[in-house]
């Protein structure tokens, strides 16, 4: 019995993962072909070229914004594992981060030298094919400086943009208020207009009424010039408001928030619909359109056969 | 491609959900009132309720861009189905934020 379990110890062929197909394990026939070789160069030179674009980083770490590139993935030939190309930090991403740390691993250099071994290549490329313990740790220590500058950046950045978007809000505050205080002028221009029609009509009828009338107007007379045709019954409506109560009121009146930028890769753009500002939208918590009232349908068609037709058919 | 993917998951979804696909162009009230600016966008309701799904992203109300897989989208319908019928309005992405669409959108009070 024992003897029988020994020998199926004996392995007769193997699987290479590089070409894909079984050979024997025996002979070294197979790696010495040129289908495997070709494979080797190809792959070799393939990785080679983005060790190198990540030693170049090794030197000046890059740090990008948080979510950048976030499922890039690198497939390492000695490891046969994908690792992600990129390591996040709290508030950035170091660019090529993760697959430097790779590189510089025990395990990584150990399954190189297998795979050197393995398909007997020139050992003195060895060392394109990893990075040193200490430089991935000098990276790491210019990574840390790296991104406490860029957080800093960021920071001014978002300080400067909310400066930004301060003084495009108090310009359009400005003029709000204009506007607002056009159409204020505009209603009571039209109202005193018609108390002046109605005044001289009183003043005919009561005289006695006048003195009292302009005595009152010289108290309202600051606010406007035109208040002085009021009559005694009448309260001056021309009171100047508040900036911040006309702002507040603009408000109340037609709350509506909508998207004003969006930049995406690979989504298609729309143009905005136009029209239909005062209806507002889900981010206001507008009522939803398939909930509002429809006119057109409802009033114009009756359900169900008229009472006349509904008496003519129960009674027949 | 969404459409192909939610054509794909329509018939694992028959239980749960029905898949329409609209034209942005043939609905400006609902493209206006939804703030629809990116396509494709897919919204979710349950029984005339709009669902809210918290995405990790700036926009709760919509989920801009395609799934990644299809059993993405059969795990959001399924946990926005189950939060419906618990009567939530609003429910929690099941997906790993890096398998959501990055994109950037800055809201204006008009």
């Amino acid at each position: 019995m024992n003897s029988s379990t020994k020998s199926t110890s004996f392995i007769q062929f193997r699987y290479c993962k590089l070409c894909k197909i079984s050979h024997k394990y025996k002979n070294k026939k197979h790696i010495y072909s040129l289908r495997h070789q070709q494979i080797l160069i190809n792959i070799l030179s393939k990785f080679r070229k983005k060790i190198e674009d990540s030693q170049l980083i090794l030197k000046n770490p890059v740090i990008m914004k948080l979510g950048w590139e976030s499922d890039v993935t690198i497939w390492c030939y000695f490891c046969e594992e994908s690792i992600q190309k990129h390591s996040t930090l709290e508030d950035c991403t170091v660019v090529c981060g993760s697959f430097i740390r790779h590189l510089a691993l025990r395990q990584h250099i150990e399954k190189m030298n297998e795979f050197f071994w393995e398909n007997i290549l020139n050992k003195t490329t060895k060392l394109h094919y990893f990075i040193d313990e200490a430089d991935s740790i000098i990276f790491k220590n210019k990574v840390e400086k790296a991104a406490q500058k860029f957080c800093e950046k960021q920071k001014q950045d978002i300080s400067k943009n909310a400066e930004k978007i301060k003084t495009a809000a108090l310009n359009h505050q400005l003029i709000s208020q204009y506007h607002l205080q056009q159409k204020k002028q505009h209603q009571n221009l039209t109202t005193n207009q018609n108390s002046t029609t109605n005044q001289n009509s009183t003043t005919n009828q009561n005289p006695t009424t006048n003195q009292g009338f302009t005595n009152q107007s010289c108290a309202t007379s600051h606010n406007f010039t035109a208040s002085q045709n009021l009559t005694i019954n009448q309260t001056p409506t021309f009171q100047r408001l508040e900036p911040n109560r006309q702002i507040d009121s603009l408000i109340e009146e037609a709350p509506q928030i909508s998207t004003a930028r969006k930049t995406s890769f690979g989504l298609t753009v729309i143009p905005k619909v136009k029209g239909g500002k005062e209806k507002g939208n889900i981010h206001t918590g507008a009522v939803p359109p398939w909930l509002q009232p429809d006119n057109t349908s409802s009033q114009t068609s009756t359900i169900g056969p008229s009472l006349h037709d509904y008496q003519a058919h129960c009674f027949c | 491609m969404l459409y192909l993917q939610l054509e794909k998951a329509s018939v694992d979804l028959s239980n749960m959900a029905v898949i329409y696909c609209v034209d942005v162009d043939s609905v400006p009230v609902y493209t206006q009132y939804f703030d629809i600016t990116l396509i494709p966008s897919t919204l979710f309701f349950f029984n005339a309720q709009h669902m809210k799904v918290d995405w990790g992203s700036q926009d709760n109300t919509k989920y801009i861009g395609n799934f990644k897989k299809k059993q993405h989208f059969i795990d959001v319908i399924e946990t926005i189905y189950r939060g419906a019928m618990k009567g939530k309005f609003m429910v929690t992405s099941p997906l790993d934020p890096r398998d959501i669409y990055k994109y950037d959108l800055l809201y204006k009070e008009i």
